[in-house]
């Protein structure tokens, strides 16, 4: 079992991995369409407790720069590739990167048989659905291997391929942090951030699991992956060390208590763990 | 691996919720219909076919030489899978001529176990690229691949080019505002799934936009809502990349926008097929002039003219356009030069009607006088679903759609 975070700076790779997280995620520049933060290719460093986020969906011109990254990938130690493309795991087919791709669709890997059917494909690992109550995780968890886990962090609610707030506001949106979205009849705000790729639109709720990683990670789960998007390099550093104490003590109050204590300010939740969705 | 490419003309794909409206789309014209079934269907509310009913439309599809392909789009739950192995034997025996599967558990279990349904890959898996086609062309055996609405025609003639399998792009209908598949604001804001035929559409509701503490927003609140796509003035663009079938959505349509829809492509589709060289100007905009009666939105061509910016946006209150009110009646009953109507609006004497029918040209007519079903003559019929009386100076069928005249009526919905 891993323990997992996504960065946003190559600066906080060091110090993530001195407070407790096994592997590294880097968001790639020009490849990662669900990341705020990226990493040029030229500066990816090498570490073999570092892996990519290369979650594009590839249009025909950019076939070209997707065979290079991975060219370029394939012969270098980084510990896994994230992907979202078919397309990444037809060109690796045949060779030794496969076994470090992982499939992270967002939301379309709800069952253990489609996790199974990719993983057939030969590759590392599936990313499940952040979407699933607790029951649900389990059966999947129950049925299949080599499956991570979204344990913490903001969570992705839509992406769209077009510029939302610039068409809105009819401007080059300038402001690349702070922007959020209130629906008219609620209270919470929901995280914007507006790139070249689109406009990628988050919950208004931080997802937590402090109550039931040891069950994720006892129950065979290969991966528990920490959201960094919208955090700070102190928020980051302070939830990786939580969820390792709470990995590897037994009893861990005292820090979830402290750490509960300094981030009162956020919207810390359960996501759907408890809530099954509706037709 | 060797192409399989369709030797028949573009597919005019259509959109039907309910057997009447699958019967309507073939009637008018569609060389194929998509419908959901009861289960394994997105657009829940528009899942209304039982095995019986598909059934019904395979046979009646047959007899206009048409075809049907059901929708077993979910992203499926752990307990989603019971019965599908069975219902997917029942629908090759039905004749169901394909099935629209976005899980590739779906479409494994379908292959093993219908081998004769031909499987489409939905566009809720977001296929971009000929690659990925040819990935999942390998390794589940795809037929068809139904692009991504983000393809630009660039992108749709590149892939088609290349691609291995048949392609299957949207001319028509809603748009998704959100990659298809990866969008879970209607899971957030109201816990329902939209990978599972339950989105509310929140894209389209109403928000407060900020800066930190400032607030951005405008006059008109903010709002992620798409117009609707009409891409029919692509439509050499279509058949000159070799795209194999041309996609109407809209499930959860009206019998009317059904019938206006399907009928004003499937003349052009013919037009040009009969003419052989490209249409005038003015034909082109006849055409679209018919296509654009059948909408109440908004339209824009989407993607197919390059990335989509402001314009293809719906930024304030919908478009109070309300082409429903066109609608008149379906035709139940012809003889000796009388036409008997179910109504469904408010229709006069002396109104100018015309009558649309599958494959001919409108042809309109005053209404010179109305009988209710007594005999007693009216001036005018206000109740819905009453059947009425009207001579007719030609033949009609039963199932023509009977619609206003507007010779001049234009839309400039860009």
């Amino acid at each position: 079992m891993k323990l997992v975070v996504s960065v946003n700076h190559t600066e906080e790779i060091r110090p993530c991995l001195e407070n407790g997280a096994d592997e590294v995620i880097l968001a790639v520049h020009g490849h990662s369409f669900t990341a705020l933060k990226k990493t040029a290719p030229g500066d990816l460093p090498d570490n073999e407790r570092v892996g990519l986020l290369v979650n594009q969906l590839y249009f025909p011109s950019e076939m070209d720069s997707m065979h290079k990254l991975l060219d370029e990938i394939g012969n270098r130690s980084f510990s896994s590739v994230y992907f979202a493309d078919p397309a990444v795991a037809a060109y690796v087919r045949n060779k030794s990167l496969c076994r470090k791709l992982i499939y992270r669709p967002d939301t379309l890997v709800t069952s253990s048989k489609d996790a199974g059917w990719w993983m057939n494909r030969g590759i590392s690992g599936v990313t499940v659905s952040p979407l699933l109550t607790l029951e649900e995780i389990r059966k999947i968890v129950g049925h299949q291997k080599h499956l991570e886990l979204i344990i913490h962090g903001y969570t992705l609610v839509s992406a769209s391929r077009r510029k939302l707030v610039q068409a809105y506001l009819n401007r080059n949106v300038d402001e690349t942090d702070g922007l959020s979205i209130r629906e008219e009849s609620r209270d919470s705000h929901m995280p914007v951030y507006e790139t070249e790729e689109g406009t990628l639109v988050y919950s208004d709720q931080i997802q937590q699991s402090f109550a039931y990683v040891r069950e994720f990670a006892e129950s065979g789960v290969d991966r528990l992956y920490i959201e960094g998007v919208f955090m700070g390099t102190e928020e980051l550093l302070d939830t990786v060390h939580l969820y390792r104490t709470i990995l590897e003590k037994d009893h861990p109050e005292t820090e979830l208590d402290e750490y509960k204590n300094k981030y009162k300010h956020r919207n810390l939740g359960e996501g759907y763990y408890g809530e099954k969705t509706i037709l | 691996m060797e192409r399989k490419r369709s030797c028949r003309k573009i597919e005019l794909l259509a959109p039907a919720g309910d057997l009447y409206r699958c019967k309507t789309a073939i009637r008018f014209g569609a060389d194929a219909v998509y419908i959901g079934g009861q289960q394994f269907s997105l657009r829940s509310r528009a899942s209304n076919f039982t095995l019986q009913d598909i059934r019904e439309a395979c046979e009646f599809a047959r007899e206009y030489g048409s075809r049907i392909h059901v929708t077993v789009n979910i992203i499926p739950h752990e307990e989603d899978y019971d019965g599908l192995a069975e219902y997917l034997k029942e629908l090759e025996d039905a004749g169901v001529t394909a099935i629209i599967a976005a899980s590739p558990a779906i479409m494994d279990i379908a292959r093993k176990n219908a081998p004769g349904l031909e499987i489409h890959c939905s566009t809720q898996l977001s296929v971009t690229n000929a690659e990925a086609a040819a990935y999942l062309s390998d390794t589940l055996g795809i037929d068809r691949v139904v692009l991504a609405r983000e393809c630009t025609m660039d992108d749709v003639r590149a892939i088609t080019a290349s691609c291995p399998v048949e392609t299957e792009a949207f001319i028509h209908g809603g748009m998704c505002v959100n990659y298809s598949g990866r969008c879970t604001l209607s899971n957030k804001m109201t816990l329902r799934d939209a990978n599972r035929g339950g989105c509310a559409q929140s894209c389209r509701w109403y928000y407060h936009l900020y800066h930190n503490e400032e607030e951005l927003t405008q006059e008109d609140l903010f709002t992620m809502g798409s117009k609707d796509l009409c891409a029919a003035e692509y439509i050499y663009d279509f058949i000159e990349a070799g795209v194999s079938s041309l996609k109407i959505e809209g499930r959860m349509k009206s019998e009317y926008y059904v019938a206006s829809i399907v009928s004003a492509y499937r003349n052009l589709i013919d037009e040009i097929e009969e003419t052989g060289t490209r249409l005038s100007e003015e034909r082109m905009q006849y055409h679209l002039r018919q296509i654009l009666r059948g909408e109440n939105r908004q339209t824009y061509p989407g993607f197919y003219p390059g990335r989509a910016g402001r314009e293809s946006l719906i930024l304030h209150q919908n478009s109070d356009l309300d082409v429903n009110h066109d609608f008149l009646g379906v035709v139940k009953q012809y003889r000796d030069g009388v036409m008997t109507l179910e109504c469904r609006n408010v229709i006069s004497e002396q109104e100018m009607i015309e009558v649309l029918a599958p494959g001919k040209l409108q042809k309109e007519f005053p209404v010179e006088w109305i009988r209710d079903e007594n005999q007693e003559y009216m001036s005018s019929c206000r109740k819905p679903m009453t059947r009425i009386q009207i001579p007719v100076p030609f033949e009609v069928h039963e199932n023509d759609i009977i619609r206003r005249n507007y010779h001049d009526r234009r839309k400039d919905q860009r």
